[in-house]
């Protein structure tokens, strides 16, 4: 078992990764729909992957 | 309510399976509608930071922040009846309504990943693996046995 007080680390590590991220202006959106949002994120999920492949 | 993403969470969303990733989708229209739906089981996961926590599925969650009031997030008939929303107004989520972006809705930041809990899984497939009978059953087996022996 994973005892809380690592998951509330590791949380806690990623949270502070994102408002850093958040501060520095790495962020999409806003999005007013849920629809946009999820079109966004699937975009970046196969940029990501298409970078990934040319790198091998 | 208007959703907005971070890099890191767009690279998490990137490596997270395909499944959770059509969970999450679902899941973040919920969000968007209202953020009390009862599949998201959204609560405060820390207060001083205005950490919020939601499901994705059984063993995935996703973490977000919300700007502005967190009252707006939904229908306020459901704030008046429920004394948890209530207090979480009163804690104090950053409220700005110039910069709120619709009249009745506040905005929502995703910001965090998607946090697998692990040991869930593994409780799951233990129990599938050991399918032993439990103790209830065990003793009313016991039981069953003592009460034809007695009777015969």
């Amino acid at each position: 078992m994973t005892p809380k007080t690592l998951v509330d680390k590791r949380v806690q590590t990623a949270f502070e990764e994102s408002m850093d991220d958040f501060k520095s202006g790495r962020y999409s959106g806003p999005f007013d729909t849920a629809a946009e949002s999820s079109a966004s994120l699937h975009k970046a999920a196969a940029g990501r992957r298409a970078r990934k492949a040319r790198r091998k | 309510m208007r959703l907005i993403h971070t890099a890191k969470f767009e690279k998490d969303y990137a490596t997270a399976p395909t499944d959770v990733q059509k969970a999450f989708d679902k899941q973040q229209r919920f969000l968007a509608d209202n953020l009390q739906h009862p599949s998201l089981h959204a609560k405060k996961y820390d207060e001083s930071t205005g950490l919020w926590q939601a499901r994705v599925n059984r063993s995935w969650r996703f973490y977000f922040t919300i700007e502005g009031d967190a009252s707006s997030c939904t229908p306020s008939s459901r704030i008046r009846s429920s004394s948890e929303n209530r207090q979480d107004a009163s804690v104090g989520i950053r409220c700005d309504p110039s910069t709120r972006p619709l009249p009745q809705f506040g905005r929502c930041y995703l910001i965090s990943l998607p946090y697998i809990i692990r040991n869930l899984s593994r409780f799951r497939a233990l129990g599938a693996v050991a399918g032993a009978p439990c103790r209830h059953a065990l003793r009313t087996a016991s039981m069953k046995a003592r009460t034809n022996a007695m009777s015969a």
